[in-house]
């Protein structure tokens, strides 16, 4: 009996390994090209926070959120000219996160590409932000720069920046203009069903979003000038939550990426960008829910300047501002500021410094029990990107699919 | 295949050859000599190169380098070449994109006669960098084409004439010089067959057709990749080094050694540096004779009792065996000068910028194939047959017993 029982296993597995090579099939297994891709974030960080009930909440800590590992997958189809791709990535959340899980899935999506246009389905980067600010983290200041999810009261930044998406993007090379539009599912959750957040894997359709972008390609991006201009429409269907009804929730994105200087290597940039979000009536602004939906508006800038003589990048300072306010509350809004630094040590190595402060208006400090913030953080990225069997060709780096801090700028309407 | 007998000079493409006219280029943008007042004074680095004039701009330009007769002392033979970038088919539907000679994989094949004065007029259509060198001729320093050496490179939109005289005798080729691992492998490269009334080969053997038979390796997926890239930056770099915005290092150009160790003190990364490279080197995965892979390649006609000569031209950077089936041929040049006993082979090895001409007596009537014996090389994206094969065919066989189909993938 244990004979056959091995006997067995050795057939399924030599039928599993043959896969590739069925007999009597002319139809070879085409070996894939491969993205590998990845960065790592680990930052020693000081807090200091005057608790709106009064007190302080302060420590420091070695933080390693937002790391993470992208597969990418890609042949070409039969015509030799389109192709089809798959994106898996994984990553590490925040340690105040509501997802019960050490990792997050964050991309995992499939498609099919041809020349100027791409037909994205599965989970990736929401279309709710279009400008990528000089910050260590992306949920830096996640308030200012994302439509937040009007279905999750989670406290998670993953339910505001990844969702489900059918995604389509069409190119006018020509124009440097892009367009985009996408079903979206955002991820839905309540303050009683934390414990599954983490294992969601589908998503209802809950919105949809429209999107244009004047984009000048990266080469002639150090140009003087609007090197970005972007505009994007976000509706998402909000089902009841505690106590307040069905609703839906319009977001209206606009972008600038202005080339400051005519020095290619003294590089002085400013991007801009303002959401206005026009919801529903909320009783409060306590949970996550009520302040996806009030109506709101905020506005990011940022300054920065890149040192880069004979175009290779040594470092680069930045200024970020934001202003938020929930317009139908009194003394409801935000303000931060953030310093940053990145010395580029190597090719993808970076050390970087960051200062955080942010003050609530009374009215929203209440409801957050959070008044004003002090954060310092210090430390490194590695980011690396290596492609194996190289046959399609990279639509881009997959490290595009990450937040960055150095030649940032747009978050290109079509990745 | 290319036969040089239908594709002599003025033969080939209309616009090739303009004819022997000794015309003065247009307005002359010239670089001036090289002051080198004695053998032991030591030579100022980038003497004559616009490449460390700020605000220097090659479009429209129309450069004549010095050191070759004017127009008036000799009579020239002129010919217009361009450098354009097309989308080269080399078997049905494996497409890639090349900088082509006169659009055409690979370029046109020159046929002149020897001490013949020839006069080039290269116009740069694509929005990089080109030179041409003149592989085995015996000319002037400042027609060699070496970048940087010799000459500044073509810029886009440039036209730089080349002038020398055709000589020794033999077979020659030309091929781009500026980024040569990939615009030899863009297929840059063409014939240059200089032809002479005392040809030691044609003495020994009478010969009645010859053919140039161009052996090349691509890498389409490298081709495509530094393409993208080149093309992507390369027209907006030049024109800010023209705007003077950037220094020449950004591009790797420096005077001399001294100022590019400077240059490094001063935190200039070296492209070639652990932590700075790409380190992307080519892996041909496609095989092609003048610019078609098996089975699309050309055949060699041949008849009974015929002499042919079969110039083999190695225009990529592998080493080739060529080896023909069901004769013994005569190894009558290397490197285009005669060798004086010529030897029987069957196989010949074709290295990196060697030609190596044989000729073919017509003395086994059949279809034989001619190919690399490396059977890598004679794959078509790895599968087999397909690459660097080609075949000799007998054109007077009356009824042969077995005529050839194709198989590709055995």
């Amino acid at each position: 009996m244990r004979t056959l029982r091995i006997l067995m296993l050795a057939g399924a597995c030599a039928v599993a390994a043959s896969g590739a090579a069925v007999a009597l099939e002319v139809d070879p297994e085409v070996l894939p090209e491969i993205n590998i891709g990845g960065r790592g974030v680990v930052t020693a960080n000081y807090r200091d926070r005057d608790l709106a009930s009064g007190g302080n909440d302060n420590g420091g800590e070695l933080d390693v959120a937002d790391s993470s590992l992208l597969l990418g997958f890609s042949k070409f189809l039969f015509n030799d000219v389109d192709y089809g791709f798959a994106t898996i990535g994984f990553k590490a959340p925040d340690d105040d996160t509501d997802l019960g899980d050490d990792i997050f899935l964050h991309e995992l999506h499939v498609g099919i590409g041809a020349r100027v246009s791409e037909l994205l389905l599965g989970r990736t980067r929401l279309t709710n932000t279009l400008i990528q600010f000089p910050t260590v983290r992306d949920d830096d200041l996640l308030d200012f720069t994302h439509v937040a999810n009007a279905s999750s009261n989670a406290e998670a930044e993953e339910d505001t920046i990844y969702g489900t998406l059918l995604k389509g993007s069409y190119y006018l090379p020509r124009h440097r203009v892009a367009l985009a539009g996408a079903v979206t599912a955002r991820t839905e959750t309540d303050a009683t069903n934390l414990a599954n957040v983490g294992r969601v894997s589908r998503g209802n359709p809950n919105g949809i979003s429209l999107s244009i972008a004047y984009d000048v390609p990266e080469t002639i991006k150090f140009d003087r000038g609007l090197r970005f201009a972007g505009l994007t429409w976000d509706a998402q269907r909000a089902e009841t939550f505690s106590g307040i009804g069905k609703d839906t929730v319009h977001s209206w994105i606009g972008a600038l990426s202005y080339n400051l200087g005519e020095n290619p290597e003294e590089s002085w940039m400013l991007d801009v960008q303002g959401i206005y979000t026009a919801g529903g009536t909320v009783p409060s602004l306590a949970q996550n829910i009520f302040r996806a939906r009030a109506d709101s508006y905020a506005v990011v800038g940022s300054l920065r300047y890149v040192h880069r003589p004979y175009l290779q990048t040594r470092w680069q300072a930045a200024l970020t501002a934001a202003y938020k306010d929930f317009t139908d509350f009194d003394n409801a809004h935000s303000i931060a500021l953030i310093p940053s630094f990145t010395w580029r040590a190597g090719s993808g190595v970076d050390l970087v410094a960051q200062y955080r402060f942010i003050d609530n208006g009374r009215g929203l400090a209440s409801a957050v029990n959070r008044d004003t913030e002090h954060v310092v953080l210090f430390g490194a990225r590695f980011g690396f990107d290596f492609t194996l069997n190289e046959t399609v060709g990279q639509r881009g780096s997959i490290l595009n699919l990450e937040h960055n801090m150095l030649d940032i700028g747009p978050v290109r309407v079509g990745d | 295949m290319t036969e040089s007998r239908k594709r002599g000079a003025g033969a080939t493409r209309r616009g090739f050859l303009k004819g022997a006219v000794a015309a003065a280029g247009g307005a002359a943008v010239v670089a001036g000599a090289s002051a080198a007042a004695s053998a032991a004074a030591p030579y100022k680095g980038g003497t004559g190169s616009m490449m460390f004039i700020p605000g220097h701009t090659m479009i429209g330009a129309h450069t004549n380098s010095p050191g070759a007769p004017p127009d008036d002392e000799v009579e020239y033979r002129e010919f217009d070449l361009t450098f354009e970038l097309l989308e080269h088919e080399l078997i049905p539907r494996v497409k890639f994109p090349v900088f082509a000679f006169n659009g055409q994989v690979p370029g046109p094949v020159f046929r002149v006669q020897e001490n013949d004065w020839i006069k080039v007029n290269a116009t740069n259509k694509t929005e990089a960098m080109h030179t041409i060198h003149w592989h085995g001729v015996d000319l002037i320093y400042t027609m060699d084409g070496v970048p940087m050496v010799t000459q500044d490179p073509i810029h886009p939109d440039e036209t730089f004439t080349y002038r020398f005289q055709a000589r020794p005798a033999g077979t020659r080729f030309y091929h781009c010089h500026w980024s040569t691992p990939l615009h030899m492998m863009s297929a840059l490269h063409g014939a240059f067959i200089i032809d002479s009334p005392d040809d030691p080969v044609r003495a020994m053997f009478p010969y009645t057709r010859d053919y140039v038979l161009m052996l090349e390796s691509f890498d389409t997926v490298f081709t495509r990749k530094q393409m993208n890239a080149l093309l992507g930056g390369m027209k907006r770099v030049n024109k800010l080094m023209a705007m003077g915005k950037l220094d020449p290092a950004t591009h790797g150009f420096f005077r001399d050694y001294d100022e590019m160790l400077a240059a490094i003190e001063n935190g200039w990364r070296p492209p070639y540096a652990m932590g700075n490279s790409e380190a992307l080197v080519p892996d041909p995965n496609f095989f092609a004779i003048n610019g078609k892979c098996y089975p699309a390649t050309e055949k060699i006609g041949i008849v009974r009792d015929e002499f042919i000569r079969i110039r083999l031209i190695n225009g990529g950077f592998l080493v080739h065996h060529m080896h023909l089936h069901g004769h013994q041929f005569w190894h009558v040049a290397e490197d285009g000068n005669p060798i004086p006993q010529p030897l029987r082979k069957n196989t010949i090895e074709v290295g990196p910028g060697k030609t190596q001409d044989i000729v073919v007596y017509g003395d086994n009537p059949g279809f034989w194939t001619f190919h690399d014996h490396d059977v890598r090389r004679v794959m078509n994206n790895g599968v087999y047959p397909g690459g660097m094969l080609t075949m000799l065919v007998y054109e007077d066989m009356e009824n042969p017993p077995y005529v050839p189909s194709i198989a590709i993938n055995e």
